[in-house]
């Protein structure tokens, strides 16, 4: 456990000195204010957590977690690490703990960055339940994509990069947004966080069990698939 | 003598194509480990299948005696340098070694980073990026990192690889040193002649096969030696006058006469007074030992060896 918290230390290191991490911070505090003109506070923070169920979380989260994996092989790093006395389902497990840490901090930032904009903004009828409404919500959407990343971390790992994960990442983003209306869409797991999020005005979790067992199997296949080749592959 | 590296018939194989071919070798405590061998050889292979990265399709290795098996502690004795050694660029040279001592659980971590700078002469670049350093350095923030929890064996592909003519003489110092101190180094690497200087036995390898194992001092006693001898007038002449004395010479490229022959080469005397005598004045009478570089390659062609 001691030697997991240490990888966790040093992986969280490595992230908070890369430029990808404060990069997306910005970004995602630019989209969170460009979008600060909205009538009142239910659409603004519908918006918001809208777009974390969507692209900021679909493929911000997939850049963040593929670019901790994916810089181990372009910063040709990764052999050191493989022959460290340190089992790799750690390394691996320390990577997917310290990146989505990260995602959740920065969903959080962008959220309270939010409230702040739109206060100074002016926007009319805020309300603390409604603000707690948006705020679980932004953390299951989150929770959701965070999930959907194991397929993201396990094509960084097999291509040794982070351009395929990330190319996946804005196909999938595609697939969504083309499928999302559709009846197919529950089914799909790039559409449930929308989907997710549009029915949450009648319930926390709105849609049948099925669409969160899709979401649960992709996420728990791509990490099984990530630790299996960390584990099995040859590395030459 | 204790065994601290052995390799019992490893053999992998890639796609259909045999890499490494029933590969046994043995290194003890204190020795340094001389790997020769030409590029695609199997040299890094090896390097990785002992450090873990990748399994034999057959045989087995050991460590400090325990057969190598995933998991276990025998990671913690041992340092290495795989090919070039990359750092993580934006971490200056003592973060990058703070990490890797955090990760290898070293208690005194900024005691360690401090004594592994100080040991590899890193002490002005400790601030500096890593990818601000020269090759030379980068090479030493590598051994750096291989030295940190100061390992009882280190495994190093081309350590000299980049480093200036100092830095060749400092890294080769620092090895010699850690021999002597009961280190057991296992170093491939295609600089022969810094191989010849540093290694106390020498394996050579070609095409996935070990062909031979030898101490420095068997290769002292092994290589070949030879007369250089420079005359004034024209070189033929003096390879006749030798020739009439029962020693065969040949005339080299750069027209000096080069004589195989045991007896010129014990007793190089005789051969300049033999010369002398018939009125050839000489300016070099060298005896010239065969080097690494043409061992290797005289062995390595005598031997095709098995796809």
């Amino acid at each position: 456990m001691k030697t997991l918290l240490s990888v966790i230390a040093v992986e969280n290191k490595k992230l908070v000195r890369s430029y990808v991490l404060w990069g997306t911070l910005a970004l995602y505090l630019l989209v969170c204010a460009i979008r600060a003109g909205e009538a009142d506070w239910n659409t603004y923070l519908g918006n918001v957590v809208f777009m974390f169920s969507s692209v900021l979380g679909l493929v911000g989260f997939a850049v963040l977690t593929s670019w901790a994996f994916g810089r181990e092989y372009a910063d040709r790093t990764l052999k050191d690490l493989l022959a460290l006395p340190v089992s790799r389902g750690k390394v691996v497990a320390a990577k997917v703990a310290a990146s989505f840490g990260w995602c959740l901090i920065l969903a959080e930032i962008s959220f309270l960055f939010s409230l702040f904009i739109g206060f100074v903004a002016g926007i009319p009828d805020f309300s603390k339940t409604l603000a707690l409404h948006y705020y679980i919500q932004l953390l299951i959407v989150s929770a959701i994509n965070l999930l959907l990343c194991g397929p993201v971390v396990f094509l960084a790992s097999l291509s040794r990069g982070y351009l395929v994960p990330i190319t996946y990442a804005f196909a999938t983003l595609m697939v969504a947004l083309i499928a999302g209306p559709t009846e197919l869409g529950r089914y799909l797991p790039w559409d449930i966080p929308s989907l997710q999020l549009a029915g949450s005005s009648s319930a926390v979790f709105p849609l049948a069990s099925i669409s969160y067992l899709i979401v649960a199997i992709t996420g728990a296949a791509g990490f099984a698939a990530t630790w299996a080749w960390w584990r099995w592959a040859d590395h030459k | 003598m204790k065994e601290m590296i052995r390799t019992a018939g490893l053999t992998k194989v890639y796609d259909g194509k045999t890499i490494l071919n029933e590969v046994s070798l043995t290194v003890n405590k204190g020795e340094i480990y001389g790997f020769l061998g030409l590029n695609g050889a199997g040299k890094t292979t090896i390097i990785r299948i002992l450090l873990g990265m990748i399994r034999p399709t057959s045989g087995e290795v050991y460590l400090m005696g325990k057969k190598l098996t995933k998991g276990g502690d025998l990671w913690n004795h041992v340092g290495y340098i795989v090919e070039v050694p990359y750092a993580y660029p934006e971490f200056t040279v003592r973060e990058n070694l703070k990490l890797y001592a955090k990760i290898r659980g070293i208690k005194e971590d900024r005691k360690a980073v401090d004594s592994v700078i100080e040991k590899v002469n890193l002490t002005d670049y400790a601030e500096t990026k890593a990818k601000d350093l020269s090759l030379g350095n980068a090479q030493k923030l590598g051994l750096a990192k291989a030295l940190i929890h100061n390992p009882e064996i280190l495994i190093l592909d081309e350590p000299t690889n980049a480093l200036d003519p100092a830095g060749i003489v400092a890294v080769r110092e620092l090895l010699k040193s850690l021999s002597s101190e009961g280190v057991t180094i296992f170093i491939s690497s295609h600089i022969l002649e810094e191989m010849s200087k540093l290694a106390s036995r020498i394996g050579i390898i070609h095409r996935g096969t070990l062909l031979q194992e030898i101490s420095t001092l068997e290769f002292e006693n092994l290589r070949r030696k030879k007369l250089h001898v420079g005359v004034r007038s024209t070189a033929k002449l003096a390879g006749e006058q030798l020739a009439k004395a029962g020693y065969e010479a040949s005339v080299t490229g750069d027209g000096m006469l080069e004589v195989l022959d045991e007896r010129a080469v014990r007793h190089p005397e005789r051969v300049s007074r033999l010369l002398a005598d018939a009125g050839i004045p000489l300016y070099l009478l060298s005896v010239v030992e065969e080097e690494l570089e043409s061992y290797f390659l005289n062995t390595v062609s005598g031997n095709p060896s098995k796809e």
